[in-house]
């Protein structure tokens, strides 16, 4: 159960962190977001992100919660670049990016 | 820039004298350096055994590193056997002055 | 060399990448098989299904070794644990004065025995099961383990500045991660190479630098030789309870065991006792020590405890780790990850995987980058071909291997003699057709033809297990066998895997290679 918790803390916490990227924003929020938007992201991203090692670690404890953590942010970023390239696959090249990741 | 499919037989000799010096003249000075840590770390005589020999990998492999960022050859041989020269004089020092062993 | 920096780097990534990247493809394969040892082992040995009491089973196995080796030197005994149902002894036989101590090697089968947890030696067939694969993975076969264990280091060092040169030529590689794509045509080699190298790049950074800890007394002996006049005085000095005890030479029984492990359990706060020496049993200077199981926390090198085999005394307990040595434990076991539960058990082994692909697509990518610039396609170079069906070999080659070594498990007559060997053997031999027939076929057709024979060979191991014992994954859904149900759906996989691989190797141009990356990932659900 910690891991699946602790896995979607970390696929959400990289969501956010590609979202807070303005390079990426249009494949993967559809649009152009404003810079305070962004950065409210990027801190939203990585505190997931610690959020995910703070539910390993008292999950699993401190040293084994810490190894799983680094299992889960692999995965967890693993997913979020499958799901950004999947979405840039389906777009129909050359259209503009319209859908929401 | 076009040719880079068959270098051409300079930089191949460049290319292989580095190997020389990172491969077998590398493993010997990082035997020294690992020796003269082992005796000179301040731990306990197995803690500093230990020590060095972990240590070891990464000291290897950063010299490696650096002989191939290095821009001279020349400098990369010189600086390889002026430190092996100095620590193995140092580590010869050592072990005539006893101590741990 | 400012400008060739990155060529030579570049260059030297790509030869020494091809020479090492078949033995890495090899180490991975085996290596992340080697996750699941104990459940591989557990199918091939499928008489087995005890699974008793970890404390009785210990002192049934010491009944067991009083009964039949009481001169021994030294008994040594793994309880049985939850991923392994049986207790497993061995002994060394009492030395003889002037006389060497026989070494340990070759024949383990009259100095060993596998034990229920009433003593009694189980009647299994003969097999390394799972224990093969983990120990090719840094002992290769059939060469000497010490030249094997060189060039496995070599190879892990290669790699480790290959991933440090990595991170250094490519500085924002963590910035950029979203940036990559699984790219499609001629750059998908390339993709797939970079994805998986990038994606896992701190576990492969991990796994290498502890797989050269694990190994390190032998690669790099010189802080021990700088300190002490002989090895063994520092192995001594930092294992206790190894050292050699004196023989008194006057009989004394042992005292029951159960209670020492439970004094263990209770020092160690609960963890379980992974291994049990007894040194001169019989002899009234015996001694019992007890070393914590290594799945009881991440640091491998359990703590001791050293009983006198008299009385029950304690005589001494593993002092607690320095730094140094207890970050050498943490690193050899986050390695061997015995402490990992299932769900992190899995994330090893998907990582794993990422780095077979990585390895494997790096092979292919040599031949496809090399291909587009050849002078005659239709006609390649001998160096070409020669890695071309090289690839075939290790990459169809080995998966096929493997499955044979599961079909011969299951095929050979159980009587056979030295049927163990005979199992590994199968292993080879189906490995080196694989790398005759590669030489013998059209490249495309070679890669098309292993692919399915692969495919088929793990088709056949569900098969041919229903047809020759009585537990399977169908039974075992009755009856909750759920390693029999894994293995099945395992196997299946893997077959599906390669046989799709085969399809679109055999739909591929002939100017393109056909799509590994599936098939790598799916060869790896072996275990």
């Amino acid at each position: 159960m910690t891991h699946i918790i602790a896995i979607a803390l970390c696929i959400a916490g990289f969501a956010s962190l590609c979202a807070a990227m303005v390079r990426h924003q249009p494949d993967f929020v559809g649009r152009k977001l404003d810079a305070g938007t962004s950065r409210l992201l990027r801190h939203a991203g990585f505190s997931l992100l610690l959020a995910a090692l703070a539910v390993d670690m008292i999950g699993l404890g401190a040293g084994y919660g810490a190894v799983a953590w680094c299992a889960h942010l692999t995965l967890g970023a693993g997913l979020v670049l499958f799901r950004l390239n999947r979405t840039i696959a389906r777009q129909p090249v050359k259209a503009k990016p319209a859908r929401k990741g | 820039m076009a040719s880079r499919a068959s270098p051409a037989p300079r930089y191949r000799l460049a290319v292989a004298s580095r190997v020389l010096a990172a491969i077998p003249l590398n493993y010997a000075l990082t035997a020294i350096a690992t020796a003269l840590l082992a005796r000179h770390l301040p731990l306990s005589r197995a803690e500093a055994t230990i020590a060095a020999t972990l240590t070891s990998f990464l000291i290897f492999a950063l010299i490696a590193m650096a002989i191939f960022h290095a821009r001279s050859t020349a400098k990369v041989w010189l600086w390889m056997v002026g430190s092996t020269a100095l620590l193995g004089g140092l580590l010869a020092l050592s072990l005539q002055l006893g101590g741990r062993a | 060399m400012k400008d060739g920096f990155r060529q030579s780097m570049a260059w030297l990534h790509t030869w020494t990448g091809l020479l090492l990247g078949w033995l890495l493809f090899a180490m991975f394969v085996t290596g992340t098989a080697a996750y699941f040892q104990e459940e591989i082992s557990r199918w091939m040995k499928p008489e087995v299904i005890a699974a008793p009491d970890r404390e009785a089973a210990t002192q049934a196995a010491i009944t067991y070794l009083n009964r039949t080796q009481p001169d021994a030197e030294n008994w040594f005994i793994s309880p049985p644990s939850a991923r392994t149902p049986t207790a497993n002894v061995f002994w060394q036989p009492r030395k003889v004065e002037g006389e060497e101590p026989r070494k340990r090697r070759g024949r383990r089968g009259d100095t060993s025995a596998t034990l229920d947890g009433q003593g009694q030696p189980v009647t299994a067939r003969e097999t390394q099961g799972g224990f093969f694969l983990y120990r090719f993975h840094f002992d290769l076969h059939y060469i000497p383990v010490h030249w094997a264990r060189y060039l496995v280091g070599v190879a892990a060092m290669f790699m480790l500045i290959a991933i440090f040169s990595g991170i250094v030529t490519h500085k924002k590689i963590f910035a950029d991660f979203f940036m990559l794509r699984f790219g499609k045509g001629q750059r998908s080699w390339l993709d797939a190479h970079n994805v998986t190298a990038v994606f896992a790049l701190p576990f492969y950074l991990m796994i290498t630098y502890t797989g050269l800890v694990t190994l390190a007394t032998q690669y790099m002996p010189w802080g021990i030789a700088a300190n002490y006049s002989q090895p063994d005085a520092f192995f001594e000095e930092v294992f206790p309870g190894r050292a050699e005890v004196e023989r008194s030479g006057i009989a004394a029984p042992l005292v029951p065991v159960t209670p020492l492990m439970e004094v263990a359990r209770q020092r160690w706060n609960g963890a379980d006792v992974g291994s049990v020496r007894v040194a001169l049993p019989g002899d009234s200077n015996s001694t019992i020590t007890l070393t914590r199981a290594s799945s009881g926390a991440i640091g491998s090198r359990g703590e001791s405890i050293v009983f006198s085999g008299t009385s029950g005394d304690l005589i001494e307990a593993s002092a607690p780790q320095g730094g140094a040595m207890a970050t050498q434990s943490v690193m050899i076991g986050l390695h061997a990850g015995r402490f990992a539960g299932w769900g992190l058990r899995w994330l090893y082994f998907l990582s794993g995987i990422g780095g077979t692909i990585m390895v494997g697509s790096g092979l292919v990518l040599w031949t496809v980058k090399r291909r587009a610039k050849l002078p005659d396609p239709a006609h390649p170079h001998f160096g070409f071909r020669l890695v071309s069906r090289m690839n075939v070999a290790t990459i169809a080659g080995l998966p096929a291997g493997i499955a044979t070594y599961f079909l011969a498990n299951r095929l050979l007559p159980l009587g056979m003699e030295a049927r163990a060997d005979w199992e590994i053997h199968s292993l080879f031999i189906v490995w080196g057709a694989t790398l005759i027939w590669a030489i013998a076929r059209p490249e495309k057709r070679a890669w098309v033809e292993s692919l399915a024979l692969a495919g088929g060979l793990f088709a056949a191991v569900p098969v041919i297990n229903a047809l020759t014992v009585p537990r399977n994954g169908i039974t075992g859904l009755l009856s909750g066998d759920w390693l029999f149900v894994a293995f099945d759906i395992a196997m299946l996989i893997l077959a599906v895997g390669l046989g799709f691989a085969a399809r679109k190797a055999a739909r591929a141009t002939t100017a393109k290679p056909p799509r590994r990356a599936r098939a790598i990932k799916e060869e790896l659900a072996t275990a």
